[in-house]
């Protein structure tokens, strides 16, 4: 099987806007789909990244703060994903949980170089 | 990394329970003063699940948890304020300084919430904004999440919240003050809330029925809290509770498939849920031990036998109208008198039953009454007059509110039609 990265673009302010309940529903819908994806052996793993950051850019390595600068989305988080194709992960991805939340989700193949 | 695939699962409801611990917790131990920045706080330890649980398998105990890193935030919060000083000051510096780990006893926690209830429960407030406040605080309820399921006006949820919030916090009782438990008054009015919150969830047809049931669930959860405290009134808890229990069992058949509204006669009796009839008995069991009776034992005993007719044919009118008459005396008001009389109309003639009608048209705000002008309509034709039946339910019809009580009506109306044929 091939390895996609699946990266989670979202409002990071979001959050902050949610009721326990929701949370609580969010968390239950992600468990199951992640219990799922383990089961089916298409997941690989995967890691929430805090909101701040710095970014360093340019030839004069400019360093700014945050990972974003005008928009409030920014990468919540990322899996590796298990699949035999793109299609397929990005059927995998259809069923993330984050959707229901406005989400976008970018899939990439990780080029495995040190197979060939 | 999430390996197991779940194994742990979160307790129904956990994070609505837990937000009120939590901010009961905190609230004692800094204050009600610092009700906001607690709010806050509790807020983001729920945010630091949703990031970890999404991801990672759930801890060993999720609720221990949250209260955890609740209670370090609050600790780093309040360390950066240093000129703050906390209102329960005892043990509360050492934990600053030292960021120690302190564990949460259950009684604690309980007490907490106990105590939050009462003080919220007895502001100077319309009862409705009592149960805005309760839902928020104790039961974790977002702003959208009351506007639904009190149909609020989203505006008008936020002004009331606002209000109660600042009444909460300049009201004079500490939170810790031993007195809180002494005014029997605070109970009373707690049950008072509950119940209000109860009926909210029960007594509506319109609107999502799952945030309907979660009223009803948290309205049981925090009334059990009322026990936590022996003697303030505690036979009558025990009747509130079962209460709540038999008609809590009757929730899944108040409503038929498209949502209209059954009364007693057309639910599906099969619906009703026997565990929940069977913990109405046990509560109803305590209660009555002593020899005080008040509205919420009566209004318990009554559910009671509408629990126990296996049809509605087997109801026992003759113990239910003396029943209402007692609780008329107790705790009176047209309702209860609409309802003794609804209850009369099934063992005594329509003529006498029309002239109690009459009584209570003349003498009560509910002349003008969907339900009243049913019953009246209900009567006429069982005296065979189907014109003055169709006026009556003509009449309802111009004042019911909800769709489905029109639905119910016109279906009545088409009855009369019928056999005036």
């Amino acid at each position: 099987m091939k390895e996609f990265l699946m990266l989670i673009r979202e409002d990071l302010g979001q959050y902050s806007q949610m009721t326990p309940e929701e949370m609580q529903k969010d968390i239950e819908q992600h468990m199951e789909w992640v219990g799922k994806l383990v089961a089916s052996g298409n997941f690989k793993t995967g890691n929430p990244l805090s909101p701040e950051g710095k970014t360093v850019s340019g030839q004069k390595a400019l360093l700014t703060d945050g990972p974003y600068i005008e928009s409030k989305e920014g990468i919540s988080g990322y899996y590796f994903l298990l699949a035999d194709s793109l299609e397929q992960a990005a059927a995998i991805a259809r069923d993330c949980p984050s959707l229901r939340l406005g989400a976008t989700l970018e899939l990439r193949e990780v080029i495995q170089t040190g197979e060939e | 990394m999430q390996e197991d695939g779940g194994i742990h699962k979160l307790t129904d409801h956990l994070f609505r329970s837990h937000a009120g611990q939590m901010v009961a917790v905190l609230c004692r131990k800094y204050g009600l003063e610092q009700l906001d920045v607690v709010l806050d706080l509790v807020q983001d330890s729920f945010e630091a699940a949703l990031v970890h649980w999404r991801y990672n398998p759930l801890p060993d105990n999720p609720a221990a948890w949250l209260m955890q890193v609740a209670k370090n935030k609050a600790i780093n919060h309040f360390k950066k304020e240093s000129r703050f000083v906390p209102a329960d000051s005892t043990g509360v510096a050492e934990q600053i300084g030292s960021q120690q780990t302190f564990q949460p006893e259950m009684e604690e926690a309980a007490d907490a919430q106990l105590r939050l209830l009462l003080l919220c429960c007895q502001l100077d407030l319309p009862d409705r904004s009592q149960v805005v406040l309760t839902l928020h605080l104790l039961c974790g309820f977002g702003r959208t999440e009351i506007s639904r399921a009190l149909l609020m006006q989203a505006e008008a949820v936020k002004k009331t919240l606002f209000r109660a919030k600042n009444a909460l916090k300049t009201q004079k009782t500490a939170f810790s003050q031993a007195a809180i438990y002494g005014e029997i008054t605070r109970f009373d009015n707690a049950r008072t809330v509950l119940y209000l919150l109860f009926n909210e969830g029960y007594k509506t047809s319109k609107g999502d029925e799952a945030i309907k049931y979660d009223l009803c669930y948290e309205a049981i959860r925090l009334s059990k809290l009322l026990l936590l405290h022996e003697s303030a009134g505690e036979a009558e808890n025990q009747a509130l509770l079962a209460l709540m229990f038999f008609n809590l069992a009757r929730f899944p058949a108040r409503l038929d498939e498209s949502g209209h509204w059954c009364t007693l006669e057309t639910q599906d009796r099969s619906l009703w849920n026997p565990t929940f009839i069977e913990e109405g008995y046990k509560y109803l069991r305590s209660a009555t031990r002593s020899n005080l009776l008040t509205r919420y034992h009566i209004e318990a005993i009554i559910a009671s036998m509408h629990c126990a007719a296996k049809t509605f044919g087997d109801t026992d009118w003759t113990a239910i109208c003396y029943l209402y008459e007692q609780l008329e005396k107790v705790a009176p008001s047209p309702w209860v008198s609409l309802n003794k009389l609804a209850a009369t109309s099934y063992i005594t003639e329509p003529t006498e039953c029309l002239r109690q009608l009459e009584i209570l048209k003349r003498e009560t705000v509910l002349s003008r009454n969907h339900i009243l002008l049913m019953l009246e309509g209900d009567l006429w034709l069982r005296k065979n007059q189907p014109q003055k039946s169709m006026e009556a339910f003509e009449a309802a019809l111009l004042v019911a509110g909800s769709a489905q009580d029109k639905r119910l009506i016109e279906k009545k109306l088409l009855l009369c039609q019928s056999s005036n044929n």
